[in-house]
């Protein structure tokens, strides 16, 4: 297991955590008998303070994170700190539909490269979050709120999420202008999940839309550059160069760029067909279904998840309605040969373009 | 492999046209609103296989119709999938001589629930194709076309 250079004293945290210590506190480092350090066991459990929620209430919850481990358990400081807005580990359902997360979207470091704090093995710890400001309660109602861990939020175990914890909120308008007047309320560019993701699915999918959102910057600044037809990328994917051409993949991967940046995209995962790697219905945008080939593809290169975001997402009619005139690619590049028009309307096209692999110029 | 030989893209614009393959599109009169069949018929000499991907022969996955009501067209509301290379089991070959009927429905792709004057037509596309009795290569398509009777009524 890693060593982490920079962890910090829980003590710095006292006014952001109320720690409840439960049972002893054991100070040995444990090693297993492999003399390795074992994995810790975190774990979440979620509860309401009030069962009832009025108008004008703030609606939090407590999350009690606790180490059953014998081994020291890290987790990242911003998570144990209430007052960092990122709320997206806690996930709100009302009837079973999940509701969109419209908190703070925090970009981090990568969990290793976090200032962590510990908790010991026994040790346990409470942390207050308001949810009325990342979470639209203003319908009212009951409501289900679980912890989602996943690597964020757990340094060197395994991910972890809660059962549910539920509670009931006044139907109240104001929240919702609550919400609109947040300093971190975003609504464009995030993503929801059906509940058929998994947590390690959606944490796939976010990985897959970074890259999908880098590959379309890729061809917008490619795209940008003078048409020439010794640019054998373009070539390759789209035929023979012409200007108006050109410019039209242009425009659909500056709408394709447009949608990962600014757009609130959903995501199912109840589809387990092998051989489908995923599909839209272009006149409802931006919920993709992926399915059972999107989890065995790789994460970039041919055919892989974020060239299969590029892909569905350019199927949508608000973004460049294309359609599957051929599949693969010894099809795609017969296509650009023998029917550019058809080739910059067809999906595939887009994503291998997207993809690069092999690389070409 | 010979089959494919004779479907060798040109570079022309369009998929080369299978001519063997008569096409025709069936009301089914007592079905749902979108309820038709697609009629093939071999007229030629050599066995004809061809991937029912994105066409009329499995369930609608693609806009591959054109259906317009009062001559104003309809959107396609189905969804379009990707896929990863079809099996052998997506092909389907129709003998010399031989036809084949099959029923699908029409409303998975377009609403038909307003009344009106309906036109439907197939573009006859077909993602892979060919002659003989060689076994398909899915890796390596070859793209044909049909021409196909539209047909149009009155819901
Ligand atoms: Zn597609």
């Amino acid at each position: 297991m890693k060593q982490f250079a920079r962890t910090l004293a829980l003590t710095s945290l006292a006014l952001a955590v109320s720690a409840a210590f439960a049972g002893p506190r054991q100070t040995d480092r444990t090693e297993s008998e492999t003399g390795r350090f074992s994995p810790s066991e975190l774990r979440a459990s979620v509860s309401s303070t009030k069962s009832l929620h009025v108008a004008g209430d703030r609606v939090k919850v407590t999350v009690e994170f606790s180490n059953s481990s014998l081994a020291p358990a890290h987790v990242p400081v911003w998570l144990l700190d209430s007052s960092d807005p990122d709320r997206s580990f806690l996930r709100v359902t009302r009837d079973g539909e999940e509701l969109a997360y419209m908190g703070a979207l925090v970009k981090r470091k990568a969990a290793h490269l976090q200032e962590t704090a510990e908790i010991q093995p026994g040790q346990s710890i409470s942390v207050t979050y308001d949810i009325d400001r990342a979470y639209d309660l203003s319908e009212g109602g009951s409501y289900q709120i679980n912890f989602v861990g996943s690597d964020k939020h757990v340094i060197d175990g395994h991910s972890f999420d809660s059962q549910p914890a539920g509670l009931a909120v006044e139907a109240d308008p104001a929240r919702a202008i609550m919400i609109e007047q947040s300093e971190f309320q975003h609504k464009l560019g995030t993503s929801s999940y059906a509940a058929s993701c998994t947590t390690s699915q959606r944490s796939a999918i976010d990985t897959a839309l970074s890259s999908a959102a880098a590959y379309a910057s890729n061809a917008v600044n490619y795209l940008a550059q003078t048409p020439s037809s010794a640019r054998t990328r373009y070539v390759t994917w789209f035929g023979t160069v012409t200007t108006s051409r050109w410019n039209t993949v242009a425009s659909n991967f500056a709408n394709i760029k447009n949608t990962f940046d600014t757009q609130n995209m959903s995501f199912d995962c109840g589809c387990t067909e092998a051989g489908t790697f995923a599909y839209v219905y272009p006149t409802q945008p931006y919920k993709v279904y992926l399915c059972g080939a999107f989890w065995s593809a790789a994460n970039t290169g041919t055919d892989s998840r974020a060239g299969t975001l590029v892909h569905e997402t350019s199927h949508f009619n608000v973004v460049a309605g294309t359609n599957d005139y051929a599949y693969g690619q010894t099809a795609a590049k017969k296509l650009a040969t023998t029917n550019p028009k058809r080739a910059i309307q067809n999906a595939d096209s887009h994503e291998y373009f997207a993809e690069n692999t092999p690389f070409q110029n | 492999m010979q089959a494919s030989a004779s479907f060798a893209m040109s570079a022309s614009a369009t998929p080369r046209l299978l001519n063997a393959l008569r096409c025709e599109l069936v009301l089914q009169r007592n079905g749902a609103p979108g309820a038709m069949a697609l009629q093939l018929q071999n007229t030629g000499s050599e066995a004809i296989t061809l991937l029912r991907r994105n066409t009329p022969l499995e369930p609608m996955r693609a806009n591959f119709l054109r259906v317009s009501r009062n001559k104003h067209r309809l959107q396609y509301v189905g969804p379009v999938v990707k896929r990863a290379a079809p099996t052998l089991e997506e092909y389907v070959v129709i003998a010399p001589g031989s036809s084949m009927l099959h029923e699908f429905d029409a409303s998975q792709g377009y609403d038909f629930s307003k009344p009106g004057r309906y036109q439907v037509s197939w573009n006859g596309e077909l993602l892979d194709a060919a002659l003989g009795s060689a076994a398909p290569n899915p890796l390596d398509p070859n793209a044909a076309r049909i021409l196909c009777a539209p047909i149009t009524f009155e819901r």
